[in-house]
């Protein structure tokens, strides 16, 4: 409710003018063009404004932003010239029409992918909300006046989206496909593609915004939050899940040819066929996938136009129902009370860090779309081994697939862990740590801390372990998956441990500056960390796995190493106040590069 | 004995509070009064530990809260200006956040927040979030984490917003008593009549000094007229308020 009041406050007085606006010639309803483009400006914004940064926070995402734009940008300049090269090369027809066939799937994902993500991100403001109905109600500003430009805004917004995907993929790839063996003229090529992925990422998106628009409708008011909360957590999820799958695009295009009803179930594949048909191919399983590509966007258009229309017909009541369902407290079992029965300042933490994680719609939107990357990655190292025509190629396969599998754990840690991390560190409403600020106590600091360190444990490690261990026990047997787990868990623990080596701040009280870091400095710290942790570390353990004296060794210098590592991180903690104010670097980052 | 000593904070340059010195003995109730921007809620940052000084200093019992700032914040109960609270705990859970991070045990802590959350009329809404708490009910929940471990100075700043009549009432009462027990209130307000009744001695800011400071039971004077007003309005250099009301007027009409 603070958020909402804090949020009406701030659009009261954006909007306080409209009042004054009013042309009072054209009489009550005769408004001027300020109020359309005042509001389509300010919930067009709307889309773009994080409300749990600070303006520092907010200025230095911006910064990010635009750094990481620049960066696809510069590296989209590349793909035509990759792809023109590669079209060069062909040697027959055939092999030209598998390529293209092959990278027009590939790039109708990605921009389906692309698109679907930003709505699935922003898919809580699609619609006018309480905080709009409470704001704007009071104002001379008509209800159509308010679906209409927030319509108009989301509008905007998603077309920056499906334009820049269809620039980039579309237009682009349907340019540079061409080579000796091209079929088509440029400009037919061109128009078939970017019309195929401009639908496909417009579908992508009007799906995601009718999931919205129905739950928005259908779901009782007292479950709204939460039920809207977790399926965007959930589609965000998919999203991140279906990368392995859009990695191998190319390989399900040949799903075409072969006419299987499984097409109908693989929307890009609709697409795919839709361009087909665009470019003279007069197949009839062809069109009917293409049919059902073209009925799919038509029906969620409708879907969202049905929403917007419900929502618009019923704003008061479904907006002005209570929205808050009872959260009675979970009778824990009196063995786990005890269990936790430790430090008061320890508990406290321990509770307030699980209570906001399962309460907070952000948080959990970071920690499960964080999370999902590592499945995603996970489940992309572990497949598409192939089986190798000699016995030397499958022993080489067969070796691969083992350390696959036993980096599996790792890849997990290294994503949950830092799923975990970013969760924490988001803040939840900084003017009330205030409560943590008054009870700030050194003595308890390390018992703070203890508690951070069992979150990240129980949230990123223990549920790997478990996960992997049966997977591990079922693919490679019992042994190898009871030998792994020791090494892996105290690899994890280090992982922790690194992580928390300069940690000073209680969970989401901090304010929050993202990319104080160059993002190519970020970038390649990760790129290098992830390869250290998860090749090393997963090297180390295949290779010690059957040799008991390489095995002990390695467990101990593993425990030697997060030993030291704690040892450091609870000496530089103590004496070291919690931090509850993020401050940017005074001075210039220096790359270590000696 | 609560004592500030020339206390002093600046803000880059801007000096918020300057050399403010005041005293709470036991059982007295002190109410700090002024104008919006004359610097009392930075005292009350200042004295509750959430800013340091810039100068001066502050003793609690003798003890100075710069050389023992845990001790003394844990003798000190605070209601904040704005209600702003952990809007997605419940008022059970929110107490109990406190209670554990002001070390209280657990067996007790529960069967107190129980009889709180009676007390002051919350124990129905009790698995509601505090988003859905009107703010009176967020006050409430705040003076009832203020009072969980039993402070000896207990700092409010505008703790009566947004409260309704009985419960306004029943914390004037409750704040009596308290002082009674011998305990100290520093309270901040903008609301002169209520400081008239609650508070044994005033002390009024301007422009981050003190410019007077009485004793406010004996601020009526024989017509019946408030003579904290009229204190307040001199001390603070208040404007004519029907000049300023027929501007506001004026420039409504101008539109």
């Amino acid at each position: 409710m603070t958020r909402l009041r804090s949020a009406q406050r701030s659009r009261a007085s954006a909007f306080a003018p409209l009042a004054l606006r009013r042309d009072k010639s054209a009489g009550q309803a005769g408004l001027t063009l300020t109020p359309v483009f005042d509001l389509t400006r300010h919930f067009f914004r709307e889309f773009f404004y994080l409300r749990f940064l600070t303006d520092t926070g907010a200025d230095s995402i911006k910064r990010a932003t635009i750094g990481s734009v620049s960066g696809l940008l510069a590296l989209s300049i590349l793909f035509p010239q990759f792809v023109v090269g590669r079209y060069a090369t062909m040697r027959t027809v055939e092999e030209y029409r598998r390529a293209l066939l092959s990278d027009q799937l590939f790039t109708i994902c990605v921009a389906m992918f692309s698109v679907g993500l930003v709505a699935a991100l922003v898919c809580q403001s699609l619609f006018p909300d309480e905080t709009d109905y409470r704001v704007l109600t009071p104002l001379p500003v008509t209800r159509r006046l308010v679906f209409a430009t927030k319509l108009l805004a989301m509008v905007l917004f998603a077309g920056i989206f499906v334009l820049s995907a269809n620039l980039i993929f579309g237009l682009a790839f349907g340019a540079a496909a061409a080579g000796r063996w091209a079929e088509h003229g440029i400009l037919r090529r061109m128009l078939a593609h970017a019309c195929a992925t401009g639908l496909g990422s417009i579908f992508a998106g009007a799906s995601v915004m009718s999931v919205q628009g129905l739950i928005a409708v259908l779901s009782p008011r007292a479950y709204l939050r939460s039920v809207s909360a977790a399926t965007q957590t959930a589609m965000i999820a998919v999203l991140i899940l279906s990368l392995p799958a859009i990695a191998r695009a190319s390989s399900y295009a040949a799903l075409l040819q072969t006419r299987a009803a499984l097409t109908f179930a693989v929307p890009p594949i609709w697409f795919l066929a839709l361009e087909q048909v665009l470019l003279g191919r007069r197949d009839q399983h062809l069109q009917q996938l293409a049919a059902a590509a073209l009925v799919a966007v038509a029906s969620a258009i409708v879907v969202i136009a049905a929403c917007y229309l419900a929502i618009y017909r019923r704003f008061d009541q479904l907006v002005l129902r209570t929205s808050q369902m009872p959260l009675r407290p979970r009778l824990w079992p009196a063995w786990s009370r005890r269990m936790s029965d430790r430090h008061p300042a320890r508990r406290a933490v321990a509770r307030f860090t699980t209570m906001t994680l399962r309460r907070s719609g952000l948080h959990q939107v970071v920690f499960c779309s964080l999370s999902a990357i590592g499945v995603a990655v996970a489940i992309n190292s572990t497949i598409g081994f192939g089986t190798g025509a000699t016995p030397r190629a499958q022993a080489a396969i067969a070796w691969r697939f083992v350390e696959a599998l036993l980096e599996m754990p790792l890849v997990l840690f290294f994503f949950s862990v830092a799923a975990v991390r970013t969760a924490l560190l988001l803040p939840l409403d900084v003017r009330a740590n205030w409560v943590f600020r008054l009870t700030e106590d050194p003595a308890t600091k390390p018992e703070l801390l203890a508690s951070i360190e069992r979150s990240l444990i129980w949230l990123a490690i223990v549920p790997y372990i478990a996960l992997t261990f049966v997977v591990q026990g079922v693919v490679l047997g019992t042994t190898i998956a009871v030998r792994a787990a020791l090494p892996t868990a105290l690899l994890g623990l280090l992982l922790v441990e690194w992580v928390l080596r300069r940690w000073h701040r209680i969970p989401f009280t901090c304010t929050y500056i993202p990319g104080k870091r160059p993002l190519p400095h970020s970038v390649l710290l990760t790129l290098a960390a992830f390869v250290v942790f998860i090749n090393i570390g997963g090297g180390l353990i295949h290779v010690s796995l059957d040799r008991p004296l390489r095995y002990v060794i390695l467990c101990g210098a593993l425990v030697f190493a997060f030993v030291l590592l704690r040892r450091a991180r609870l000496s530089s903690s103590s004496g070291v106040a919690f931090e509850f104010e993020d401050t940017l670097p005074d001075d210039v980052t220096v790359i270590p590069w000696s | 004995m609560f004592e500030a000593r020339a206390l002093s904070r600046r803000y880059r340059g801007f000096l918020a509070v300057d050399k403010v010195s005041f005293e709470i003995r036991r059982g007295e109730i002190l109410g700090y009064l002024g104008p919006n921007g004359s610097g009392k809620s930075t005292t009350m940052n200042m004295v509750v530990g959430l800013l340091e000084p810039s100068a001066g200093s502050l003793h609690l019992d003798g003890v100075s809260m710069s050389e023992d700032p845990v001790g003394c914040k844990r003798r000190i109960g605070y209601v904040p200006e704005e209600p702003h609270l952990y809007t997605h705990l419940t008022a059970t859970e929110y107490l109990t956040l406190v209670g554990h991070l002001r070390g209280l045990a657990r067996a007790r802590l529960d069967a107190q927040i129980t009889r709180l959350l009676h007390l002051f009329a919350l124990f129905e809404s009790r698995y509601s979030a505090l988003s859905a708490y009107s703010k009176g009910m967020r006050q409430r929940v705040l003076l009832a984490a203020a009072l969980l471990h039993n402070p000896d100075l207990l700092v409010l700043d505008e703790p009566f917003s947004g409260l309704d009549v009985s419960a306004g009432l029943l914390f004037r009462t409750l704040l009596r008593l308290f002082a009674r027990e011998g305990r100290m209130i520093l309270f901040s307000s903008h609301r002169l009549d209520v400081v008239e009744k609650v508070c044994s001695s005033v002390v009024i800011l301007h422009h981050g000094r003190i410019v007077a400071s009485t004793g406010a039971s004996a601020t009526h004077d024989a017509t019946g007229s408030s003579a904290l007003e009229d204190l307040f309005a001199r001390a603070t250099e208040q404007e004519d308020y029907t000049t300023v009301a027929k501007d506001i007027l004026n420039v409504m009409q101008d539109v």
